[in-house]
């Protein structure tokens, strides 16, 4: 018995390996939150490429992409009120709004004029949130559930409630042109989500942001000014809303009072599917872009099956609350029981 | 004699640590037991397993002698042991009355399903009176207007009412001022003479060995030694069990060289907060700021860090009068604030260390809005080693020990280049070997010139590490003295002042 003792390193070999392979389940442990999703993601497409024949084509992919674009980029935009711990309820009425504002624009002054006009109602809008909620303190949920009312009438005020017609056709083809082999509004969207990674990662204010979402009073203590931080979260949320917009008006080839009633959920899901957490100071615009993936292939996906629109909400409000469990479900094992 | 709970032979793992390898432990009847031991040496763990809140991997959990297995915190309620956390159980919302009898809600009318306002407020009145506590506390009262003192108290009242034999308590006295602390004892006392088994746990060691009957001291999830109270000839032998290497020397020398004023404060006031408050502190001085809690030592340096409003009074930093209206001017100023409590206030908990320490000077590491990680991350290694950091940077701040939080928090203010630095409660809730190293640091930016203010509940830290020490209470200053003056004796009394005459000396939860 005693010879069977392998030489020299055996021992320390077999250490070392035993040794790597505990340090993965430690780092898969560690890290299956930022992992779920993506596995989530590849997962439903290889079940959807395996129930319908035609999910797994080029132009498929490209249907999703485009049909992604715009979500992506409310997602994106929403990411920064969730991690300063509050929520932009009301990127639905804002798409509207600058849908109807950039139509007139563009009837009467052209296209780049119309979509800059966009863009600053968008911003406008987002301000106006972020006033209400750092000057006359309401809290994020009332003061944007009350301004997705507020700009939803607005927006049927402004068009009588009807479509705004006659833009210039050269803007609706943009929803089917490509640039660089993307669809225009897939590479809108990877702008916004490249702009949006490199705020939050590499600029003051985006370190600003999770500092005021992970403990606003201490992010105060330490010259932080806190009104300012959620200010610009806001109106970053606006912006992207209002290039959500755009991507979307271009695809109708009109001004929509009514579009976008689907984004308040939609985003919120996205980004927490993303793992953000609400509770802010937490996630990543990457996290989230995996987010908008997942429900828009789910949508596809349904779609191919021949699933209604109708059990289709049900369906992602149930995917909502299973991912947040499971969500929940690892933090409490990971803090140990 | 059978114990109350014995723990035999517990071990618990979590991913990548072991928390606790075999250790065992008993609590008897009329028995005060304390547990000490460094921040990460197990004790939290053991209140965990002991509470129901945690399961061992391994060993047996016995209560009067049978052995039993907690499925969840109310397994071990029904066990009899009740636990105060010092994160209090306290709905802000209720009335006292309806925090005693929390859980255990006395009712009437048919099934019992209508709750008695009066039988609870009168059980709870009970419970108080028993602690000797019937005229401090009244039941009625919301329960938001109580000290943290009295919200302990409510606790355990709770833990009475359920007629719960053992009470585990994890650093009752963390957030109390000595002369609370003292009155908690007192209870305690109390509490053992009705045959209670009491678990205590505390870094404060004059404190253990003041109320212990046995002390077990923990080290690095092993249990080192149980020994009588009465065997303990002096506090070191304790440090040197917890830490298990002779401890040098707590304190370091006091710096001797002293500068002009940097900051003057004249005629402070808040209504209702503080009047009249006036002192300065000198270049490379340690002034020291004593006061019971609640006698608005920290309202003041809130307010001289324009965190909160001030109604009255001139703040001067050399020489030149300061109109601070947020934190972040106080800070382009050079006045830094570190809070009392550094996980709601000193850090942002989900960030890593390197952000948390870059966190007050993010403008230093790139231009025109940018952060450039390099130059954060060089900057909090270099501070971070100057601080004999040993937890990890890249890791969120909730995840590394109290000691090392702290030095999170005090880097954030050497990397911010202040002058003027107010250390609020410094050394509150971490382990000796991180106290010492924390008073090096204070010490070390004194001699480099800065001008610091501690604000203590510990009297022995501010009388071992400061020039000079200002006495609050009732929002004034009530005593100023040079290290050479230092009484303990003459500065309670200055922390009682406006006190004095309220109810006599006595016993005091107010």
């Amino acid at each position: 018995m005693s010879e069977v003792r392998p030489a020299g390193g055996g021992i320390e070999r077999a250490g070392a390996a035993l040794g790597r392979r505990s340090r993965w389940r430690d780092l898969l442990r560690r890290n299956a939150r930022d992992i779920g999703l993506p596995v989530a993601v590849v997962a439903l497409i290889v079940l959807f490429a395996a129930t319908s024949p035609v999910f797994a084509t080029a132009q498929n992919f490209r249907n999703i992409g485009v049909a992604a674009a715009a979500l992506a980029a409310v997602s994106f935009g929403q990411t920064f009120t969730i991690l300063t711990a509050g929520l932009d309820l009301s990127v639905g009425s804002t798409v509207a709004l600058v849908s109807v504002i950039s139509a007139f624009g563009m009837r009467s002054h052209g296209v780049a004029a119309g979509m800059a006009e966009g863009l600053l109602a968008g911003a406008a809008v987002g301000l106006l949130n972020g006033i209400v909620i750092t000057r006359l303190r309401v809290f994020p949920f009332i003061a944007t559930l009350a301004m997705l009312s507020i700009m939803s009438g607005l927006a049927l005020n402004l068009s009588s409630g009807v479509a705004v017609s006659g833009i210039p056709g050269e803007f609706g083809d943009l929803a089917y042109q490509v640039v660089a082999g993307l669809p225009v509004p897939v590479a809108l969207a990877l702008l916004v989500l490249v702009v949006s990674h490199f705020i939050l990662r590499y600029t003051r204010l985006g370190r600003h942001i999770y500092a005021v979402g992970g403990n606003e009073e201490a992010a105060r203590l330490s010259g932080i000014r806190i009104d300012g931080v959620k200010l610009a979260a806001y109106v970053i949320c606006g912006f992207c809303a209002a290039v959500g917009s755009i991507i979307l008006t271009a695809r109708v080839a009109s001004g929509q009072p009514t579009l976008g009633t689907s984004l308040p959920l939609e985003s919120v899901a996205a980004v927490v599917l993303g793992g953000v957490s609400l509770f802010g100071g937490r996630g990543s615009v990457v996290g989230v872009a995996f987010g908008v993936a997942f429900v828009s292939i789910l949508s596809n996906g349904l779609n191919l099956l021949n699933v209604s629109s109708y059990t289709q909400l049900m369906v992602i409000g149930g995917a909502l609350i299973v991912a947040v469990a499971l969500d929940q479900a690892i933090v409490r094992r990971r803090t140990g029981e | 004699m059978t114990a109350a709970v014995a723990l035999e032979d517990i071990a618990k793992d979590y991913p990548g640590v072991r928390a606790l390898s075999g250790v065992s432990l008993d609590l008897r009847a009329g028995e005060v037991h304390a547990l000490v031991g460094e921040n990460g040496a197990g004790k939290s763990t053991l209140i965990r397993i002991l509470s129901g809140d945690a399961r061992p991997n391994r060993g047996r959990i016995l209560v009067q002698g049978r052995e039993v297995q907690f499925q969840s915190p109310s397994d071990a309620r029904r066990h009899g042991i009740a636990t105060i956390f010092q994160e209090l159980m306290i709905v802000p919302g209720l009335s006292v009355a309806e925090n005693v009898v929390l859980g255990s809600e006395p009712t009437l009318g048919w099934g019992q399903q209508i709750y008695s306002r009066s039988r609870a407020e009168q059980m709870a009145g009970e419970a108080l009176k028993s602690l000797g506590l019937a005229a401090a506390i009244d039941p009625r009262a919301s329960v938001e207007s109580l000290s943290t003192a009295q919200k302990q108290i409510v606790e355990i009242a709770r833990a009475l009412l359920r007629n719960a034999p053992v009470i585990v308590l994890d650093e009752p006295t963390a957030a109390l001022s000595d002369n609370e602390a003292e009155a908690l004892l007192r209870i305690l006392d109390r509490l053992r003479g009705q045959g209670s088994a009491i678990l205590y746990v505390s870094h404060r060691l004059n404190e253990v060995r003041r109320i212990a009957d046995r002390i077990t001291v923990l080290r690095g999830g092993q249990h080192i030694a149980t020994l009588p109270a009465a065997a303990v000839a002096r506090t070191e032998e304790l440090i040197e069990l917890m830490v298990g290497r002779p401890i040098e020397e707590l304190f370091p020398p006091r710096s001797p060289a002293r500068g002009g004023t940097v900051l003057a404060v004249r005629g402070l006031g808040r209504t209702g907060a503080f009047e009249d408050v006036s002192f300065e502190v000198r270049a490379g001085e340690i002034l020291g700021v004593a006061g019971l809690i609640g006698a608005g030592r920290t309202e003041v340096m809130r307010a001289i860090f324009a965190a909160d409003p001030l109604d009255r009074g001139e703040i001067l930093k050399d020489g030149r009068r300061l109109a601070l209206r947020s934190p972040a001017e106080a800070i382009a100023s050079g006045i830094a604030y570190l809070p009392e409590d550094r996980k709601e206030q000193g850090l942002v908990l989900t960030l890593q260390g390197h952000e948390n320490l870059a966190m007050a000077s993010l403008e230093r590491y790139g231009g025109c809005g940018l952060v450039s990680w390099g130059r954060l991350r060089r900057s909090a290694q270099e501070v971070a080693a100057r601080l004999q950091f040993r937890g990890d940077l890249e890791a969120p701040a909730r995840v590394i020990s109290g000691g090392n939080q702290q030095k999170l928090v005090i880097g954030k203010w050497v990397l911010s280049k202040a002058d003027v630095l107010i250390f609020d409660e410094p050394t509150r809730g971490i382990d000796v070997g991180a106290k010492a190293e924390v008073y090096r640091l204070i010490y070390q930016l004194a001699m480099q010139g800065k001008a610091v203010i501690v604000v203590s509940s510990e009297l022995p830290e501010l009388v071992n590490l400061c020039h000079r020490i200002i006495v609050m209470s009732g929002g004034r200053v009530q005593d100023e003295m040079d290290a050479a003056d230092f009484d303990e004796r003459r500065i309670l009394a200055a922390a009682f002042a406006a006190h004095v005459g309220a109810d006599g000396a006595g016993e005091r939860i107010q």
